[in-house]
């Protein structure tokens, strides 16, 4: 079975292989490691109501992501739900609560910008896009009353035949 | 027997498999069974919340927790039933308690409308099979799904004996007509299943269905708490879960 | 030496080709499963599995059968294994691949499936079959390739593949029996809540697979003129038949303990699958032609100890397959789910795109086993 001579070997080969490996991961890498100069970044129209962001401008910018992903874990997670601004005060940790509260256009303050970039997010394949000027303060503590009617509206909507044939079931409830 | 059975089955295997590959597992199953996850209070957990539902006092016919369950949490109402996602459901007594005696009961017991949600098991097989840590048990007690981490390999729907979750078969926007924007949707390819309103609880708030019910057949409150509405009725009423002999300590409770 | 696949006759061309047409029908059925998700097969709330993880539960079992041919050789120096072992061991590379890429298939998101890895929850088996599947796969293609490109220098393989070798035999036991523990750790599924599923899935991946590897040798004597020596087939021949004999006995252990104790529980997925209940009974037909099948397979690979026939042999090795793979690949993972927990029957029935899926899997599978036999045997008969 041991034969004495080895056949022709891809020995001389071998630098010519990893240096097209090298330069196709080169190529491969290229959009991870060149710097993007800051001009490039489109102005986003922040149409902020002038209040204070939960960070500063500077480090929101370059780790939005990071901070609402730190946030999803512990509002999931942990079930710590406030986000504690630099006066004392709190606020929901919440894209849709509090960020969109801000910048009250999706399209203009997380679009534009990540069509730029090319990344596609999939924050909206669940979260529902708040209705511009929809929003109020931590909604759900302050406005419970106000939240019941919504629920009990939709509820009609959805089961209209319930709602007209099991009329018996609505005495308690209204 | 049939307990002592299922009990000598699941240490074996877990010792086996502690053996081979976990170590975490060996203290798991090493430490005795049921008690040591109900009296957890004094571990210094101090919430576990739970239920108690009083079929006694439940319309038949009612549907009322059901629609404002599914309507707070955008639970989409699909036509076939193959796709079919729902959280808190009525279901004959025969088959939410498979294992309780159905000799010589009336068919009008066994097919009486039971409802029917996850159990927040102190002990959940869900938990313990799911890769990502998706499922998971939180402090107080609530198994809460984690929707940006389910992979939808749905091993937690192989390891519920209960049939409590549901997988997204497809999108489910399109299925739901009026969308409540407080809670997310789901996306296609996720699990999802009651989780007893802990965005409710977290302002204060009793479940939707808790509220809704016009007979007050559901109370939810702290098991651990000596002092609640629900411990009081557990003292004085005689409960069942629902499978007990598989050792998942369910936290929801029955008056039949 | 890869290019020794890339030379071949007509044959060989159209072999390959066929497996490329199903290949594209499986990316083309996959690409409709990701645009409108897992609804587009048969699969639904109560049989949340299907045939994605019945392939891969039976197709763990190839890849672990690779077992009982290098162990023979390596820890018991059985020589006459000398030119199957290397089959064993591409079959069983092709056979992890393709596991892994039916896990993928049936996962709901599978772009998150780095997740596993990423928030790592040992306590879930999932974890620990990713890990042993994965280095099974690893284990597999450094040993066989390093062996086999040692032999085409003509020189013996290098000191180091030993002790990877000896690893291979002992993660070959834990890749099938984690997968039973997939199964056999989930409280409310009576079917897989036994102790002997784990020995039960070892017997029959090594009645399966020792049974594969004879008709594999068979096609290689006839199609590439390549004979990998009586004795092997004949000791394979032996290997399956115990093995076989094995998985139906625990089979036939199954049934006592549910029918005697005569616990509903641990009655009903096996009246489903063998009787039927509540007037459903779609797998009957299918549970009893694997049974029968398999137990007349077995019995004739017994017979062929005394007197060897080729015929005989070969429909016996086919029929071994054929029953296990039903029984592993169909009856285990449909008969877990019925009845559901609230002991509803409901029938299963794959879709067109599941098995169109499904058979480009397959075929992926076949392609790499092609090719890699196809080098294998080149460099065995240039030595
Ligand atoms: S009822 Fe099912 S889903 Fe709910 S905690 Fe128990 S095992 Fe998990
Ligand atoms: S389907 Fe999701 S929640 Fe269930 S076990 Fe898999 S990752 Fe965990």
């Amino acid at each position: 079975m041991i034969r004495k001579v080895p056949r022709g070997s891809m020995m001389n080969e071998k630098p010519l292989i990893f240096a097209g490996l090298a330069v196709f991961l080169l190529a491969f890498s290229y959009p991870f490691w060149q710097s993007t100069e800051d001009e490039d970044i489109p102005q986003i129209a922040m149409q902020t109501k002038g209040e204070e962001c939960v960070a500063p401008v500077e480090y929101m910018r370059k780790n939005h992501m990071k901070l609402l992903d730190i946030w999803r874990d512990s509002v999931v997670r942990d079930g710590d739900r406030f986000h504690i601004m630099p006066d004392g005060s709190k606020v929901e940790k919440s894209l849709t609560k509090t960020c969109l509260d801000c910048h009250i256009s999706k399209e203009k303050f997380c679009e534009e910008c990540h069509s730029f970039a090319s990344v596609k997010p999939y924050c909206w394949e669940c979260h529902v896009v708040p209705k511009i000027g929809s929003h109020t303060e931590l909604s759900g503590i302050d406005d419970v009353e106000e939240n019941k009617q919504n629920l009990l509206k939709n509820l009609l909507a959805r089961n209209k035949p319930l709602a007209e044939s099991k009329q018996s079931l609505n005495k308690g409830g209204q | 027997m049939i307990q002592n059975r299922r009990k000598f089955l699941k240490k074996s295997a877990g010792l086996i498999a502690g053996a081979g590959v976990v170590s975490g597992f060996i203290s798991k199953y090493a430490t005795g069974f049921a008690k040591a996850s109900t009296e957890k209070a004094a571990s210094g957990k101090s919430i576990r919340w739970g239920m108690v539902i009083d079929m006694r006092k439940c319309i038949d016919g009612c549907v009322k927790c059901i629609e404002v369950c599914h309507v707070t949490h955008n639970v989409p109402e699909f036509d076939n039933p193959k796709d079919e996602i729902k959280w808190i459901w009525k279901s004959d007594y025969a088959k939410v308690f498979p294992s309780k005696d159905q000799q010589f009961v009336s068919e009008e017991t066994r097919q009486k409308p039971f409802l029917s949600l996850c159990n927040h098991c102190a002990d959940p097989p869900c938990v313990i099979v799911c890769p990502t840590g998706a499922t998971f048990k939180r402090k107080d007690g609530i198994v809460e799904m984690d929707f940006h981490r389910c992979i939808g390999c749905r091993f937690c729907m192989s390891a519920c004996p209960y049939g409590s979750r549901s997988f997204n078969w497809r999108d489910p926007r399109p299925a739901i007509e009026n969308i409540t924007p407080e809670y997310p949707t789901r996306e296609k390819g996720v699990v999802e299943k009651c989780n007893f309103c802990s965005e409710r609880l977290a302002k204060g708030q009793q479940p939707a269905c808790v509220e809704e019910c016009p007979e007050n057949v559901l109370t939810f409150g702290n098991l651990y708490d000596k002092n609640t509405e629900i411990r009081k009725i557990l003292k004085e009423n005689p409960t069942i879960t629902r499978k007990p002999e598989l050792g998942t300590n369910p936290s929801v409770f029955y008056i039949t | 030496m890869i290019e020794k696949a890339l030379a071949g006759n007509r044959f060989y061309w159209s072999w390959i080709t066929i497996l490329l047409a199903l290949v594209s029908l499986g990316v083309y059925s996959y690409s409709q499963q990701l645009t409108y998700g897992l609804t587009v097969t048969g699969m639904g709330r109560d049989i949340s599995w299907g045939v994605y993880i019945a392939q891969f539960t039976f197709l763990v079992g190839v890849a672990a059968s690779a077992l009982m041919v290098v162990l023979p050789y390596y820890l018991h120096d059985y020589k006459e294994f000398g030119k199957i072992v290397i089959i064993g061991e591409f079959l069983a590379v092709s056979a992890a691949t393709i596991c892994l890429l039916f896990v993928i298939a049936d996962m709901g998101h599978p772009s998150r499936v780095f997740y596993v890895l990423l928030y790592p929850h040992p306590k879930s088996m999932v974890f620990w079959d990713v890990q042993v599947l994965n280095g099974y796969l690893l284990i597999n293609i450094v040993s066989g390739w390093t062996v086999l490109e040692a032999e085409r220098k003509g020189v013996s393989p290098p000191t180091w593949v030993k002790p990877i070798i000896y690893l291979s035999i002992v993660w070959a036991v834990s890749i099938h029996t984690v997968t039973a523990f997939l199964y056999a750790g989930t409280p409310g599924r009576h079917l897989w809540l036994t102790a002997v599923l784990a020995p039960r899935f070892l017997a029959s991946a090594f009645a399966v697979g020792p049974a594969l590897l004879i008709l594999i040798s068979f096609i290689l004597r006839k199609f590439a003129d390549f004979d990998v020596g009586e004795k092997a087939i004949h000791k394979l021949t032996t290997i399956a038949t115990y093995a076989g004999i094995a998985n139906f006995f625990f089979v036939g252990a199954e049934f006592f303990t549910a029918f005697y104790s005569n616990i509903p529980g641990h009655k009903h997925s096996l009246e489903y699958l063998f009787f039927g209940l509540d007037g459903k009974y779609q797998l009957v037909p299918w549970m009893w032609f694997s049974m029968i099948v398999g137990i007349v397979s077995v019995m004739i690979l017994l017979y062929q100890q005394r007197r060897p026939s080729k015929k005989l042999l070969i429909a016996a090795c086919t029929g071994i397959v054929v029953s296990l793979w039903i029984d592993k690949g169909i009856g285990l993972i449909i008969g877990g789910f019925v009845p559901s927990p609230m002991e509803e029957v409901v029938e299963y029935f794959p879709t067109f795109i599941e098995i169109t899926v499904t058979l480009g899997i397959w075929a992926i599978g076949l392609l790499i086993l092609t090719a890699l036999l196809k080098v294998a045997v080149a460099v065995k008969k240039a030595t």
